[in-house]
């Protein structure tokens, strides 16, 4: 505002304009964090809904106040304009305005004019305005927030971004070539993409699939290595684990990795923890007196403290004939039946089934038969037989499931930190994997190596670090030209083969030549002969 | 110097004079106003009506009003210029010599009725128009001042246009004003009919005094004037010359344009607006309104605007229109 007082109009042009820098100011903020959001799905980074709300507010505000202090400054001509015609003053105003320094008579005289029509006039008849701009930025920021929001994430192939990164090298010539085997070769960094722990080069799909592969089959033969869990769970088990390894092969990033493995774990567990019943049965059984301290002993999966036990509940029936007998054989069976009632087991459980069947024979057992005692102690050592084993292999399901909790937390473990190295090494500086050049070729692929021939390069041999397709092209010095390994590979072992065949090499030399470009074909479908 | 009590007393003033005009001319207060502003403003009006809606009497009533000597000069064909002028007469003096003595004509007045102008010669109308602009009559080399404030009501009759001498564009604008005296409305014809029945005299009385009308012309001129209807007003004049790019209506419908006069007629009349108004600015309704006095003789129609059936006042309708945009 400038010099001019109009009255009681101030405060409603002041709202007006606070309005409307509101409206630019959020309008603009939307669209910068839209931007944003464009941005960083384009960088694969995480979007966190309450990032953007702060980083849009904090927008919002910043340009609000910018829009108020320099843009929506109200001037004095503009608000007489707009109030000589919305309340018809017939240019009062504005004379008001421009004459505003003007201290004659009848200057004085139309100011006061004026200012008494303005007095006169109600404050509805000043209407608030908004500009076309402020609709259109308004229009532009409900568009732009949608359309950052559908722009999908760039997914990071760990794969992919071997040759892709690659190929953004500084080599421009590396971008020429088809895209899907952009020049991982660029000779000029010594072909160093696609090296362990190389962000570009990084480990590629294969290595991480094997990695994974390897872990899956480990957790496979533990589980097959049980012997007492029965081949069902055996089999839940590994198919929970074959879903793991389909689960990780398929993650795009650390975080749903992790979800995969916490995931799996939790179902394993699920599996086996429903497999253990001795803790609900031992619990059963430890409030019925006559079973209490087998209860105890089952509780702790101690077979043989359960053995003894067992052995001391037998025993308390010896020297006792007849009704005597009758009841405390009773008294057991009772016992047993009802804690097994208490415990909601399934029947089906092998715990469950062994103390069932020791309650039954023992109500079988006639007591004032001579062989009572005898049927006792075979009662009882089947008992003993049946829920020791029963108690090893819940114990060795729960020995299962602590090995693979620890293995699944292994495996996390390294896969993020393969993760973890991914992200540094994506400008491919060449840092040397394993096996890079693996065959004594040059073999030297870091960045010094300016004139790493293709000969050193993308050798991928023996350790398989590197593997590249026979389609995938590479950089030949040469011709200058990029041509597909495949290719390539054909024209060296062709010339090697003509060295051979020409000059005087020993054979056994010739063997292991050819032996070594025997191994750089690689049975992957892609043979290059 | 204008003081405060002065403009106050202005709009009274000019209420008063049209209440007392009111009682002998029934109706015509647009043709009542702008005299009004053109007297005050220091111009001369052409007036167009025909014969019997009230011109001389208007003149008159006016010149009552205004406690103003006022004369009346029916122009005729034979009418000579030192009929107007005056004449410089033989006469003997004291001693018995003669000598010249110079005779004024009827011009010498404060308000002159110049009625049916264009049936004078050009020579005549000549005379008339000298003493009009110059406010000076020059009789063998003498020049003779007007008293002030003088004011020429011209008159044209628009039926009888055989043996006439139509004014001359270049003299046309001279006039600050053209004014229309249409024919009363029944109402009205009853109302004079009734009021002449009664008397044909003039009954208004004087409610200011000449010196008093150059006071008002000084405030008036004083009044401010924003710049945006400064250019409105410039963009408007110019808008009638059909030479200049851009002016679409004036290329179609206009011979020639109104000359620089007409925006010293507009501003100057605006201000005596504006104030007669109650305000103390000109605004934009202040110009429009005077444009139809000011340029409707000053500018020409041509063939398409007959054909179109468009006069003078609708042509400067669309005038008024296209240059809205000019507006600010």
């Amino acid at each position: 505002m400038n010099n001019i007082d109009f009255g009681k109009f101030n405060k409603k042009i002041k709202i007006e304009n606070i309005i409307k820098s509101i409206i630019c100011g959020l309008s603009s903020g939307i669209i910068v964090d839209a931007l944003l959001v464009i941005l960083f799905k384009l960088l694969a980074l995480s979007n966190f809904i309450w990032l953007h709300i702060i980083i849009t507010l904090l927008l919002g505000t910043g340009f609000t106040f910018l829009f108020l202090k320099y843009v929506f400054i109200p001037k004095d001509k503009a608000i007489a304009k707009r109030l000589d015609k919305d309340a018809a003053l017939e240019e009062r105003v504005k004379t008001m305005v421009e004459f505003k320094n003007d201290e004659s008579l009848l200057a004085n005289l139309q100011r006061q004019d004026a200012q008494q029509k303005l007095e006169e006039t109600p404050i509805e008849k000043f209407k608030m305005r908004f500009s076309f701009s402020n609709f259109i930025l308004s229009i532009l920021a409900l568009i732009a927030l949608p359309i950052a929001i559908l722009v999908p994430s760039r997914k990071i192939n760990p794969a992919a971004t071997v040759t892709d990164s690659s190929s953004s090298e500084s080599n421009p010539e590396s971008e020429s070539p088809s895209e899907e085997s952009s020049p991982s070769e660029n000779p000029s960094d010594g072909g160093s993409e696609g090296q362990d722990g190389d962000g570009s080069g990084e480990q590629n799909d294969e290595e991480r699939d094997q990695q994974i592969q390897d872990a899956i089959d480990d957790m496979k033969q533990d589980v097959d290595n049980t012997q007492k869990p029965d081949e069902q769970t055996k089999e839940d088990l590994k198919d929970k684990l074959d879903d793991l390894k389909d689960n990780l092969q398929n993650a795009n990033d650390q975080e749903e990795t992790d979800q995969a493995i916490d995931q799996s774990k939790e179902d394993i567990d699920q599996t086996i923890d429903d497999q253990i019943t001795k803790d609900e049965i031992g619990e059963a059984l430890q409030k019925h007196d006559p079973t209490s301290q087998v209860g105890e002993d089952v509780a702790a999966g101690d077979s043989e403290q359960t053995k003894d036990s067992l052995d001391e509940m037998r025993d308390s029936l010896k020297d006792k004939t007849g009704d005597e007998l009758q009841d405390a054989m009773d008294s057991i069976s009772d016992s047993i039946n009802d804690a097994l009632e208490e415990s909601g087991v399934n029947p089906e459980d092998s715990l469950y089934q062994a103390f069932k069947n020791l309650a039954d024979n023992l109500d079988k057992i006639d007591p004032n038969s001579d062989s009572a005692q005898q049927e006792i102690d075979d009662a009882f050592e089947q008992a003993k037989e049946e829920i020791s084993d029963a108690l090893d292999k819940q114990q060795e399901l729960e020995d299962l499931k602590d090995t693979l909790d620890q293995k699944l937390d292994d495996l996390k473990e390294q896969l993020d930190n393969q993760d973890g190295q991914e992200g540094e090494d994506q400008d491919g500086d060449g840092q040397e994997g394993d096996g890079q050049e693996g065959d004594g070729q040059e073999g030297e692929d870091n960045q010094d190596d300016s004139d790493s021939s293709s000969s050193g390069e993308g050798s991928g041999s023996g350790s398989g670090d590197i593997q590249y397709a026979s389609d995938d092209l590479i950089y030949d010095p040469a011709t200058g030209n990029y041509v597909t390994y495949g290719e390539l590979l054909n024209y060296y072992y062709s010339q090697a083969l003509d060295g051979i065949e020409n000059g005087n090499i020993p054979d056994d030399l010739a063997t292991l030549i050819e032996q070594y470009f025997n191994s750089l074909y690689y049975d992957d479908g892609n043979e290059n002969n | 110097m204008e003081n405060e009590k002065q403009i106050a007393l202005f709009s009274e003033a000019i209420q008063k004079i049209e209440l007392e005009i009111k009682k002998d001319v029934v109706g015509q207060e647009e043709v009542v106003e702008n005299i009004l502003i053109a007297i005050i403003s220091g111009g001369n009006v052409l007036l167009e009506g025909i014969p019997g809606v009230g011109k001389t009497r208007l003149v008159r009533s006016l010149g009552k009003v205004l406690n103003l000597p006022f004369s009346r000069i029916q122009f005729t064909p034979d009418l000579m210029p030192s009929d107007v002028t005056g004449t410089n007469i033989i006469e003997k003096d004291e001693t018995g010599k003669m000598k010249l003595s110079f005779q004024k004509g009827p011009i010498f007045s404060n308000i002159i009725l110049a009625d049916e102008i264009n049936r004078a010669t050009p020579k005549t109308q000549s005379a008339m128009l000298e003493a009009m602009q110059e406010h000076k009559v020059t009789v063998a080399n003498v020049s003779h001042q007007m008293a002030e404030p003088f004011f020429v009501l011209a008159t044209e009759n628009p039926i009888e246009q055989d043996g006439t001498y139509p004014l001359p564009e270049a003299q046309l604008d001279r006039f600050m004003f053209k004014l229309i005296m249409t024919f009363p409305s029944t109402d009205e014809l009853k109302s004079i009919v009734n009021m002449t029945q009664i008397t044909l005299d003039e009954t208004a009385t004087a409610v200011i005094d000449g010196d008093t009308l150059l006071q008002m012309r000084e405030i008036t001129k004083k009044i401010p004037v924003i710049e945006d209807i400064l250019d409105y007003t410039m963009n408007l004049v110019a808008s009638t010359h059909p030479e200049i790019d851009g002016n679409a209506t004036a290329k179609k419908y206009l011979r020639f344009g109104a000359s620089p006069r007409a925006a010293q007629a507009l501003i100057t009349g605006a201000k005596v607006r504006a104030l007669m108004h109650g305000k103390y600015n000109v605004s934009y309704d202040d110009i429009n309104a005077l444009a139809y006095p000011s340029l409707r003789h000053r500018i020409r129609i041509n063939y398409d605007a007959i054909s179109d059936h468009l006069d003078t006042d609708k042509v400067i309708d669309l005038l008024i229109k296209e240059n809205q945009k000019n507006k600010k």
